[in-house]
């Protein structure tokens, strides 16, 4: 039955007020009366869903039964309810294992990244070792072919051990077997003897490792275990699997490593030499990484050292940076590779660098001092190359170099030495400026001791003359009238008030034993001149129980001379109190210092002689309270006020009569 | 002979994920000011929720949906934990991880439902916390929902256990610290007047006492107190209580994907039964009767 739209069922509906009101209410029923319960769905549209649902069951049914259940679902139609009702428990089942199974997935997808960088690894290595080893167990094959392998309930504690076929000091660059031969204790352990570089089994070396393990289970069930010299150790309760890269035993080589599949030595790919390149090196590519011939040179230090080519590099030059390690393939190692920008001037990075240096005429010879076999690098091409290496390689070559190429030799008189000026080379002569090397700036304000100047032509230097131009300082320290003014003599200030006009009085007083040179006590006088250094000597005036002495240097042959023990050094409050002083004093607009007699010089004319004398120069102390000063000497104690005239800067008596106590 | 199967129309024991509580009709009628649009008890009451549901109404209705996908684009889409299938095996993908292929492309709702159920349990249900460390409740928080850790103050003479958590409050600055009291061995009188009286208290492995008086206490415990507590005092300076493990019956679970606190989660009522795990995941347990609900609702079979 098709069902009404809502706008037909209002218009077939009677009494309904305009706005529509409880029709919506109303459809709603109608739809329900109509057993429309699926979202409000007409038929066409639900059985369109139910179509996609019994897709889905059949989906289920197809991909994710067992055979047995398959057989059973095969012939069935679902579009039966009755039967749709009996196999949705089925798949409702097997859709929880669905989801059961994608939420344990993703705790385990959690773990690949872990899982992906131990490949590789030392850890992954051993563990990945451990379960081939466990394999063996369960292989009845193995276990019967080799029945001395002890069982597995012997076994307590399995130990693998893993051995770096290089030494964990090498870097990147040195993944190179020869260093077995040469140094065989860089290896941890050290457990492996007699390297035969000829009978070297390649297939097991993995330079790609770190780990360097291991590749498959077949190679370790072949190689591994069928040479003779391999040994299973079983000592207290641990097994340990002994293996030995190389045999001394041919036979123990795999078929491959000989022509026409013979074991024999003449056979052997690795002897069979053609066109001067081994059929070894042109099968196993030793060749193909080297930017260098590689020799081989012995008994260096005997009189009949024997040396000959030992890989003949195939391809030179898409290997030019790799001079030593013919076992791999050098990359460039762009990370401390600077731009030319970063470096800035005229450097450019492909023709300098610590590690290659260039040499057009040398020659080489043998050194003496090495013993063994020796690998080296062509020598007419690249001599004493260490690499990117921890290594200690020994030099197997001494050379000198002729470097008249690119110095001047004696012959070229003021040059010699020097760096000849040949533009294609890199000559490595520093870059400097001429403002940073000389100290003369072109640019800026110029002086009036520069020789030279910004103009040019005929009388660029004009200003440069010092007659014509006089330098003048225009505006000297006053140095005399200061040295009055200020306060540079050696008293100390011992009391400082000031006045209601803004004067300042201070009450100066000798505690210490300094002295100007004019009061110095001594005076010594040579015919001859005599340095600081050896006055004492010379003159005796300085003795040792003087701690200090001060000079007045007058000139070489004159000298003004006194000791601390000359003077008294005031320390005592009591001494410092009695100690008689002269008050100076400063007005407020002016920065010279005169003294209180003479600035008061109107103001103290009432007093007596005998006072205005002690008050020049016996004071004890002295106070100001407003414009009153309170002055107290030796025999006196004098109050004065006083009037101070801002214009004239003078001092006047604000009572003419005199106060006087005693 | 007729078997009558009886199958209920809605599962007793409904979940719902976080953000399928969305009113989709209360929120577009707090969008209108108007009082012409706010009074159309018509257009928003009968129509929008007919249209696309609201508080009350199933969570595949299309408010619901549109406004669970928007809230939980990040965990649907890059949570490797609660990602739905489809965007797992792209996850899978970028990760280089290689898994048996679910990939599945069921109808919406059938799908909806096998992306919660794919979801691991501890994640899915969320789990009890074990947090036991509460000794202030912050006064921001209803009080109703918090609870302390706090348990009976302990006194001089009280007896403590080794093993049982014990809280100290220092008054100074307030701080609270737990202790968790080890078997002491007997090396001061007090100590040893308790053992003869108790000689249960003694631990037979270790040789000291595993029960003992908070009076006994000596500096070689390593509380954390001044060196020797001064009993007549030691209320002015710190207080012992019992620590109380939190009672999770009153909390709803944590780590969750199932939104606890959704009215229409009817699991809500059994989420710390000790037996919800069987529930759920038993032949014909709840994740079984989820789907089948589903499918029978589909092919019109309800």
């Amino acid at each position: 039955m098709d069902l009404q739209s809502f706008k037909n069922f209002s218009k077939t509906r009677k009494g309904l007020d305009k706005n529509g009101n409880n029709s919506f209410l109303d459809y709603k029923t109608y739809l329900t009366d109509n057993n429309v319960t699926q979202g409000y769905l007409n038929t066409q549209e639900k059985q369109k869903i139910r179509e996609q649902y019994i897709n889905a069951i059949q989906y289920v049914l197809i991909n994710l039964t067992s055979k047995e259940e398959k057989i059973y679902f095969k012939d069935l139609d679902l579009t039966n309810n009755q039967n749709l009702s009996n196999v949705i428990p089925l798949v409702a089942s097997k859709l929880k294992q669905v989801a059961t199974y994608i939420a344990s997935e993703r705790e385990r997808a959690k773990f690949s990244v872990i899982r992906y960088n131990m490949k590789g690894s030392e850890f992954g290595t051993t563990i990945y070792t451990k379960n081939i080893i466990y394999t063996l167990y369960n292989d009845k094959d193995f276990t019967n072919t080799f029945s001395s392998f002890p069982s597995l309930n012997t076994i307590n504690f399995l130990d693998v051990g893993i051995t770096y076929y290089y030494g964990r000091n090498e870097d990147y660059f040195d993944k190179d077997y020869n260093k077995g031969m040469e140094n065989p204790e860089i290896y941890d352990g050290g457990k492996y003897e007699d390297l035969n570089l000829l009978y070297f089994n390649q297939d097991l070396y993995f330079p790609e490792l770190s780990g360097g393990v291991i590749a498959q289970y077949n190679e370790l069930k072949n190689n591994f275990l069928v040479s003779s010299n391999d040994s299973f150790l079983l000592t207290q309760s641990k097994l340990r699997i002994k293996r030995k890269i190389v045999s001394s035993n041919i036979n123990d080589l795999d078929v491959k490593y000989f022509l026409y599949g013979e074991k024999s030595e003449e056979n052997l790919i690795f002897n069979i030499i053609k066109n001067g390149v081994s059929l070894a090196q042109e099968n196993y590519g030793s060749n193909k990484f080297i930017g260098n011939d590689v020799f081989y040179v012995s008994g260096a230090n005997t009189t009949t050292p024997v040396s000959g080519l030992l890989i003949k590099a195939a391809k030179k030059y898409s290997n030019i940076l790799n001079f030593r390690n013919f076992t791999l393939q050098a990359v460039k190692n762009t990370k401390e590779l600077q731009t030319l920008q970063q470096i800035g001037g005229f450097f450019l990075p492909h023709k300098q660098g610590i590690s290659i240096s260039l040499s057009k005429y040398y020659s080489y010879y043998l050194n003496n001092s090495l013993s063994g076999t020796n690998i080296t690098p062509d020598p007419k091409k690249s001599i004493n190359i260490r690499g990117n290496s921890k290594i200690n390689y020994p030099y197997v070559w001494d050379y000198e170099e002729n470097p008249g190429w690119i110095i001047n030799s004696l012959a070229g008189n003021y040059n010699w030495g020097k760096i000849k000026n040949i533009r294609p080379y890199q000559k490595f002569n520093g870059y400097h400026s001429y403002e940073e090397f000389n100290y003369e700036y072109k640019s800026g304000i110029n002086k009036t001791i520069e020789s030279f100047d910004f103009f040019t032509g005929p009388e660029k230097s004009v200003w440069a003359n010092s007659d014509v131009y006089l330098s003048k300082i225009p505006n000297p320290v006053p140095m005399d009238t200061k040295q009055d003014n200020y306060n540079v003599g050696t008293e100390d200030i011992y009391r400082w008030q000031g006045d209601i006009f803004g004067n300042n009085y201070a009450l100066f007083k000798k505690f210490n034993n300094y002295d100007t040179p004019d009061s110095f006590d001594k005076t010594y006088t040579s015919n001859v001149p005599r340095s600081l250094k050896d006055f004492n000597e010379f003159t005796g005036v300085i003795t040792s129980t003087d701690e200090v002495v001060y000079l007045n240097r007058k000139s070489s042959y004159n000298t003004l001379v006194q000791t601390l023990c000359t003077t008294k050094l005031i320390n005592s409050i009591d001494e410092k109190k009695y100690l008689y002083g002269e008050i100076k004093l400063k007005t407020f607009n002016n920065t010279a210092m005169t003294t209180l007699t003479a600035a008061f010089s109107s103001v103290l004319q009432k007093y007596p002689q005998q006072t205005k004398e002690e008050i020049n120069n016996k004071v004890i102390t002295f106070n100001i309270i407003e414009d009153v000063i309170i002055i107290k000497t030796e025999n006196y104690k004098i109050m004065e006020r006083f009037k101070f005239d801002l214009n004239k800067n003078t001092f006047e008596p604000f009572y003419p009569f005199q106060t006087n106590l005693q | 002979m007729k078997v009558l199967n009886y199958f209920p129309n809605d599962i007793v024991y409904n979940i719902n994920k976080i953000n399928e509580d969305f009113d989709y009709t209360g929120t577009l009628k707090s969008y209108a000011f108007m009082p012409s649009l706010i009074d159309q008890t018509n257009l928003f009451d009968y129509f929008f929720s007919y249209i696309a549901g609201d508080e009350s109404s199933n969570s595949n209705e299309f408010g619901k949906r549109v406004y669970e996908k928007i809230a939980n684009f990040t965990s649907n889409i890059s949570d490797l934990d609660t990602s739905n299938i489809n965007e797992l095996y792209s996850i899978y993908k970028n990760i280089g991880y290689q898994s048996k292929n679910y990939e599945l492309n069921f109808p919406s709702n059938l799908q909806r439902l096998l992306d919660l159920l794919s979801i691991k349990y501890d994640k899915l249900i969320g789990m009890d916390t074990g947090y036991n460390y509460n000794y202030k409740n912050n006064d921001l928080i209803n009080n109703t929902q918090a609870q302390t850790n706090l348990g009976q103050e302990l006194t001089q003479d009280s007896i403590i256990y080794s093993g049982q958590n014990i809280v100290i409050n220092q008054h100074f600055q307030n701080i609270f610290y737990t202790i968790t009291p080890t078997p002491v061995s007997i090396n001061n009188q007090t100590l040893s007047a308790y053992a003869d009286n108790n000689p249960g208290a003694i631990d037979s492995i270790f040789g000291g006492l595993s029960a003992y008086p908070l009076s006994a206490y000596s500096n070689n415990w390593n509380w954390g107190l001044p060196e020797d507590v001064d009993w007549e005092e030691h209320n002015d300076q710190q207080d012992f209580f019992l620590q109380v493990p939190t009672n999770v019956k009153n909390l709803n679970k944590i780590e969750n994907t199932v939104d606890w606190s959704n009215f229409l989660t009817t699991l809500s009522s059994l989420q710390h039964d000790p037996d919800l795990y069987n529930l759920f995941n038993k032949q014909g347990g709840l994740m079984e009767q989820y789907i089948e609900n589903e499918l029978r609702k589909g092919v019109g079979l309800l």
